[in-house]
C-alpha cells in the first residue's frame, strides 16, 4: 500500500535561528507520483524535504502520514517507510558494500538477505563493480549513486531525493530516471529537489516552486513549466 | 634513584588509569553537550578550562584531601590513587571540549543517515560512536599526552614518594634539584619518546581504520 | 567484525595490563606507610633515602615515605594531619608548631652549617668581613652601589628563615630593593641562579658541596663559614595527631636516626663523594645544640 503524505500549515525555525525556513505550507503528495520541487537558493527546498521525510518536527502544523500525524506516535516505525538522500551524502567507514548494507543492518535482516538484496540494487544502477571499493575514495557522483541505492535498497514507500544529479553525469543520469519511472510505476511516492526545472519537469508529474519558504507557484509540470517561461 | 623501568610503568599505570577515567566520563558528558542545546553553555566553560593550571587542580586536590579537609577521612593524599583522581579532573575539559566537537560533527553527518535509514535513537548514537571512534581516541589521547607530561598534580597530591608515588615528571623536577641534569634529560627524553610514540601509534590506527 | 574482535582483543590486554602494573605497581605492599614531610635541602642530599632504606631493612613491613617540601610548608603540612613526622631546620617556625600542641618528641638528629656563597672576585669583599653583622652590611653595601646581587630562596623554608633572621640581626631590610631577588625555588636551583648571575646567597653546605661537586655552580666560592651563629640545626618532631602502627613505626624511626648507629651512618654519608661530611652526628654537642636551638627558636 502506498502512502499519500499532507503538509498542513507546516512551519519550520531551524533550532538557534529567529526566522521561519518554511512558511505556513500546505499540499497533498499522492502516492505514484513524482513530486519536483525547485526555487532559489534558500527557499526552503532542504527543509520541505526533511519535513516530508520526518527528519525534522514541523514547528508549526501537521504532517499527517495516511491521515495520522507519524509525530504523535512511534516516529521511527514510520521512518522505517521514507528515506532521504542527502545531496551530498556522508559515507559511513568501510566499503561500498558496508555502506549498501547500513540501513538493511539496522532493520536487522541477515547476511543472505542482505547480500541478496545489494546484489539486486547494485545490479539496477551499475554499482556492482564498486561494491569492494573503500567508500571515502569514490567521487561525488559515485557517492550519489550508493547513497541513492543504500536508500532504495530499503524498498521505501517515500523517497525524497535532493538535487539527486548535481554531480552525476549524462549517462548515468538516464539510468536514474529509468529508476525513478520505475519507482512511481510501482506506486510510490517521490520527492525530487533540484535547480533545473528542465529536469524535474521531463521526470515528474507535479512542480512546487518555492520561494521564501513560501510556495508561490504549483501545479502539474508542464503548467507550471509555461507560467514560469512567460514570465522571464 | 629507583630504576627508571619501574618509574615509567608507573607513571603509565597512572596517566593510563587517569586517561580512561576521565574518558568514561569525558566523551557520555559530551555526547550530551552536543545532542542538547540546553547544555551548550557549558561547553564554553569546559572550552575555557582546557588550559587550567596544573598545580591549581593540585593545590585545590590538597585542600579537599588533606587530612582535615572535607574529603580527609578517604586518606587519599600522597597515594599513587590521589594523583589518577586529580589528572583525571585535570584533563576532563580538554577530552571533553575535544569530544564535543568531533560529536557534533558526527552528529549532523552520521544522525540524520542513521535515522533516515530508519534507526532507532539508540542505534544512531550507536552509528555516530562508531563513525567518531577513531577522532574520540585521538581526543583521548591528547588527554593522556596531557597527563602524563603534567606536574602540578603529581608532585602537590602524590608527594614524590620514592618507590610509590614518583613518576617521571616528579622524578626530573627531583633530579634537576639535585643538580642531576643528566638524568633529568634522560628521563625528559623518555617522557618525550612516550609522547611521540604514542601519536604516531595513533596515526597509524586512524589510517589503517580508513578514516584519514 | 573482524576488526571489532581485535579492537575488543586490544582493549582487553590493555585492560589487563593496566590492572597488573596497577597490582605490582601502585599497591604499597608494606603493611605500614609512615608518612614524614621534610625539607628539599635535606632530601635531596639523599641522605633520608638511604638512612630510610637501612631504617626498612631491620624493619621489614615498615615503609617511610618522605614528601619534600620547604620547611614552612613540611610543618604547616604535618599540622593539617597530612604526616607522621616531620625533619626540618628553622627553630623558629618549630617553636610556634610546638606551641600550638602540634608536635612533640622533639629530637636534634644533626647538624651542619649554613655558608655565605658568592661570585669569586668577591665585589661585597665578603672574605675581609670580621663577623656576621659585617658580611650582611658588606652585601647591603654593595648592593645599593649597584656592585652585587643577592638571590633568596624566599619559600619560607628553613635557609630563608634563617637568611632573614641575618638581615634582622644586622638592622638591614633588603625587602624590595632591586639588588634582591626572591626567588621561590629550592635551595639547588638558588645555587645555580647565583652562580649564573653573579650573586651572593646564603646556604646550606650539604647542597652547596653537591653541586660544587657535581660542577653545577662554578662561578660560585665559600666566602664566609664556620661562624657558629650559622649552625644549622635539623630535628626530628613525632605529630600527634598521628597514632597506633604508624605513631609506633614513626617513634622508632626517630629513635633510630638518634641511636649510635644511627648517629654513625649520618656522620659518614657522603664523605667517601665529597671528602667531608655533609652532616654531624648531634649526639656528641648535645646539650650545645639544645641551648643554640633554644636560643634561633626565640629570634623571629
Amino acid at each position: 500500500m502506498g502512502i499519500r503524505v499532507e503538509l498542513r500549515g507546516v512551519s519550520y525555525i531551524y533550532p538557534g535561528s529567529k526566522s521561519r525556513a518554511l512558511k505556513n505550507v500546505s499540499i497533498t503528495l499522492r502516492n505514484g507520483m513524482c513530486y519536483g520541487v525547485t526555487g532559489p537558493n534558500g527557499s526552503g527546498k532542504t527543509t520541505l524535504l526533511k519535513i516530508i521525510s520526518l527528519l525534522y518536527k514541523p514547528t508549526d502544523g501537521h504532517v499527517l502520514y495516511n491521515g495520522t500525524d507519524p509525530w504523535g506516535g512511534d516516529i521511527t516505525s514510520y521512518r522505517k517507510r521514507v528515506v532521504y538522500v542527502h545531496e551530498k551524502p556522508v559515507m559511513v567507514r568501510g566499503s561500498v558494500l558496508d555502506n549498501l548494507a547500513l540501513g538493511l543492518r539496522i532493520r536487522g535482516y541477515n547476511g543472505d538477505q542482505i547480500k541478496e538484496r545489494i546484489e539486486r540494487i547494485a545490479v539496477k544502477l551499475d554499482l556492482s563493480p564498486l561494491l569492494d571499493r573503500n567508500a571515502r575514495d569514490l567521487s561525488a557522483g559515485q557517492r550519489q549513486l550508493v547513497a541513492i541505492a543504500r536508500a532504495l535498497v530499503l524498498d521505501p514507500d517515500v523517497i525524497a531525493l535532493d538535487e539527486p544529479y548535481s554531480n552525476i553525469d549524462f549517462r548515468k543520469r538516464k539510468r536514474l530516471s529509468r529508476v525513478v519511472n520505475e519507482l512511481r510505476g510501482k506506486g510510490k511516492l517521490v520527492v525530487i529537489s533540484s535547480h533545473d526545472i528542465g529536469l524535474l519537469v521531463s521526470l515528474c508529474d507535479y512542480i512546487i516552486y518555492l520561494e521564501n519558504g513560501e510556495i508561490v507557484l504549483e501545479g502539474p509540470a508542464g503548467e507550471v513549466y509555461r507560467e514560469l517561461l512567460s514570465e522571464h | 634513584m629507583e630504576p627508571i623501568q619501574i618509574i615509567v610503568l608507573r607513571s603509565l599505570t597512572i596517566s593510563g588509569t587517569a586517561t580512561l577515567l576521565a574518558a568514561l566520563w569525558s566523551i557520555p558528558l559530551a555526547y550530551l553537550l552536543a545532542s542538547s542545546r540546553r547544555f551548550r553553555p557549558l561547553v564554553y566553560f569546559f572550552e575555557a578550562l582546557v588550559g587550567i593550571p596544573t598545580v591549581l587542580v593540585g593545590l585545590l586536590l590538597y585542600l579537599l584531601l588533606s587530612r582535615n579537609g572535607p574529603l580527609g577521612f578517604l586518606e587519599l593524599l600522597y597515594t599513587p590513587q590521589a594523583i589518577i583522581v586529580g589528572e583525571a579532573l585535570l584533563i576532563t575539559p580538554l577530552i571533553t571540549a575535544v569530544s564535543y566537537q568531533t560529536i557534533l560533527t558526527g552528529l549532523s553527518y552520521y544522525r540524520e543517515l542513521a535515522l533516515t535509514l530508519g534507526a532507532s535513537d539508540k542505534q544512531a548514537a550507536l552509528l555516530v560512536f562508531r563513525e567518531t571512534l577513531p577522532s574520540l581516541i585521538s581526543s583521548v589521547v591528547m588527554g593522556f599526552s596531557r597527563a602524563v607530561g603534567e606536574l602540578g598534580v603529581a608532585l602537590i597530591v602524590g608527594g614524590n614518594i620514592k618507590g610509590y608515588t614518583r613518576t617521571m615528571t616528579t622524578s626530573i623536577a627531583l633530579a634537576t634539584a639535585m643538580g642531576e641534569y643528566e638524568a633529568a634529560v634522560k628521563l625528559g627524553l623518555v617522557l618525550t619518546a612516550i609522547a611521540v610514540g604514542v601519536s604516531l601509534a595513533v596515526r597509524l590506527v586512524r589510517r589503517e581504520w580508513g578514516s584519514e | 567484525m573482524e576488526r571489532s574482535a581485535l579492537l575488543a582483543s586490544a582493549i582487553i590486554v590493555l585492560v589487563v595490563i593496566v590492572l597488573a602494573s596497577y597490582t605490582f605497581l601502585l599497591n604499597n605492599n608494606s603493611t605500614i606507610a609512615v608518612k614524614a614531610t621534610t625539607t628539599t635541602s635535606l632530601y635531596a642530599t639523599g641522605l633520608l633515602d638511604y638512612l630510610g632504606d637501612k631504617f626498612e631493612e631491620k624493619h621489614p613491613g615498615v615503609s617511610i615515605q618522605f614528601v619534600a617540601v620547604g620547611s614552612g610548608e613540611a610543618l604547616r603540612r604535618a599540622a593539617s594531619g597530612d604526616a607522621c613526622f616531620v625533619l626540618v631546620h628553622a627553630p623558629s617556625l618549630e617553636i610556634q608548631y610546638i606551641n600550638q600542641g602540634v608536635l612533640e618528641y622533639h629530637k636534634i638528629f644533626a647538624y651542619n652549617y649554613f655558608i655565605i656563597v658568592g661570585p669569586s672576585d668577591d665585589p661585597a669583599g665578603v672574605r675581609q668581613a670580621t663577623n656576621l653583622t659585617d658580611v650582611m652590611e658588606r652585601i647591603y653595601r654593595a648592593g645599593e652601589e649597584g656592585e652585587a646581587l643577592f638571590i633568596s630562596r624566599g619559600d619560607n623554608s628553613g635557609t630563608n628563615v634563617k637568611e632573614l633572621q641575618l638581615w634582622k640581626m644586622a638592622g638591614l631590610d633588603p625587602k624590595g630593593k632591586q639588588w634582591y631577588i626572591e626567588i621561590g625555588q629550592g635551595m639547588g636551583e638558588t645555587l645555580v641562579m647565583a652562580s649564573e648571575k653573579n650573586a651572593y646567597t646564603l646556604s646550606d653546605i650539604g647542597t652547596y658541596l653537591k653541586f660544587k661537586k657535581d660542577g653545577r655552580i662554578p662561578n660560585l666560592e665559600i666566602l664566609y663559614s664556620n661562624d657558629t651563629a650559622l649552625i644549622n640545626i635539623y630535628s626530628a618532631y613525632l605529630v600527634k595527631s598521628c597514632s597506633g602502627e604508624e605513631r609506633k613505626a614513626a617513634k622508632e624511626f626517630i629513635d633510630f636516626i638518634t641511636s649510635d648507629d644511627g648517629q654513625m651512618l649520618i656522620a659518614n654519608y657522603g664523605v667517601d663523594k665529597y671528602g667531608q661530611p655533609l652532616f654531624y652526628p648531634a649526639s656528641d654537642k648535645l646539650s650545645m645544640l639544645e641551648s643554640t636551638w633554644s636560643e634561633l627558636a626565640g629570634q623571629g
